[in-house]
């Protein structure tokens, strides 16, 4: 058989993924975490009354060490696994993507 | 290239499994389970070394046999170097072939060992195939504790370990004639669509055979392939149908059985370990099958070559077995 009849009956028999789906899951968990990041952010910036800029800083140091230390615990890879790019674009996918290579 | 056999029969098998296998519908075959990924050892790596030398021990076992029985011993897994078969082979110190064909090993090895049998040039052969899923996850994909998410035409690498004792004597199945593959390439560079690579290698496998041994589909109680999963499979039936004109029934895939819908397996299992695991356990517990033909289908995959944009090359050997009566 030729390389183009067997690509389409390859793609034939290639199941769709759920895009929509994955999509909305991923926009509204992100969301969350980016209303998470945010909600720090104004917490660092009031109470230790440190501008903006440098809360910003603090913030992101502390999702990083929550990833990392979500990762280790063995749960953050079944977060990501429903939640998808809602996690592993923010900063926590980073420090997930690290970890996971050190263990 | 097909093989006969007047005289080589494949004895005894041994089956162990991790700990996915063990909650799938294939758990009441195995000859051993574990519940976790370690087996006692401190790595993935040496835990796989530890699923052949077990599963060599439970067959000399069950043949009461000891090692110094054996004038060959023929092993092959999914790891850089085949570590696992060589330091598997290490305890074991006998003369020792160590062989890649990636999940299509198992059924080499048996083609390795029967032809040395039929040729008289030894006596017994033992064969072994593993794989461990999170030492192969490492080497060919991610870290496990990524998670990232997979695609539903993904494979999941079985935790298994199989031996197989080969030999003169007349017990178990007789192997009746072998195909060997031919490396097939229809331009598939997807190495998460595992089955799409392999489905035309075990075509051409299949397709042979039945014309060199002037067999049908209908001789045979069972055909089997190794894992081309869920979706693989209807590729290969359509493949079959449009291409040779022949419609495949008591036809099976292994990477189908041996999980039950696990959300992880997502189109079935894959690996080495994969089509003996669910294939020796089929035969040893069904006794309705009287000829079977196994297909091991191999996905000889590399990520440099992926990595620069080659598409993937695959193989399939195929070996019928008569069960005696």
């Amino acid at each position: 058989m030729e390389k183009s009849r067997y690509k389409d009956l390859v793609k034939k028999n290639t199941p769709k993924e759920d895009r929509l789906t994955n999509g909305v899951i991923a926009f509204l968990t992100g969301g969350l975490m980016g209303a998470f990041g945010e909600f720090l952010l104004q917490m660092y910036s009031y109470f230790f009354s440190m501008p903006t800029k440098e809360a910003s800083v603090f913030m992101i140091v502390t999702l990083i060490g929550i990833g990392c230390l979500l990762t280790c615990l063995g749960f953050f890879d079944k977060w990501v696994h429903f939640a998808r790019c809602g996690l592993i674009i923010p900063i926590t996918g980073f420090a997930h993507s690290m970890q996971s290579a050190a263990l | 290239m097909t093989f006969f056999y007047k005289d080589v029969y494949l004895n005894e098998t041994a089956r162990i499994a991790g700990p996915y296998e063990k909650n799938g519908p294939m758990a009441n075959t195995f000859d051993k389970t574990y519940s976790d990924f370690y087996f006692g050892r401190d790595t993935w790596e040496q835990a796989e070394v530890k699923l052949m030398e077990e599963s060599t021990e439970i067959v000399l076992k069950k043949m009461k046999k000891t090692k110094q029985d054996l004038d060959v011993h023929i092993s092959g897994d999914l790891l850089n170097q085949l570590v696992a078969s060589n330091y598997a082979a290490r305890t074991l110190a006998i003369p020792y072939f160590g062989i890649y064909s990636a999940c299509a090993t198992s059924v080499e090895g048996l083609i390795l060992a029967a032809n040395m049998i039929e040729a008289k040039q030894v006596k017994t052969a033992l064969c072994t195939t593993s794989s461990h899923n999170n030492a192969a996850e490492k080497q060919f994909r991610y870290p496990v504790e990524y998670g990232g998410p997979k695609r539903k035409t993904t494979t999941f690498t079985v935790t298994g370990g199989t031996a197989a004792y080969v030999s003169r004597e007349k017990k178990g199945f007789k192997i009746l004639h072998a195909t060997l593959g031919r490396v097939i390439d229809l331009g598939v560079k997807d190495v998460y669509h595992m089955g799409a690579v392999m489905a035309p290698a075990a075509a051409d496998t299949l397709y042979r055979h039945l014309q060199n041994t002037k067999t049908k589909i209908s001789d045979y109680d069972l055909i089997m392939t190794g894992d081309l999963g869920k979706y693989g499979k209807q590729i290969l039936i359509e493949y079959m149908a449009s291409e040779y004109g022949i419609t495949l029934t008591n036809y099976e895939d292994a990477a189908c059985l041996i999980y039950r819908d696990v959300k992880e397996a997502y189109a079935g299992g894959s690996g080495p370990a994969c089509l003996p695991l669910v294939a020796y356990g089929l035969l040893s517990k069904k006794q309705s099958y009287k000829k079977v033909l196994l297909i091991a289908t191999g996905a000889l995959m590399n990520s440099s070559m992926t990595n620069q944009k080659l598409s993937i090359p695959a193989i399939a050997h195929a070996i019928s077995l008569e069960v005696l009566s």
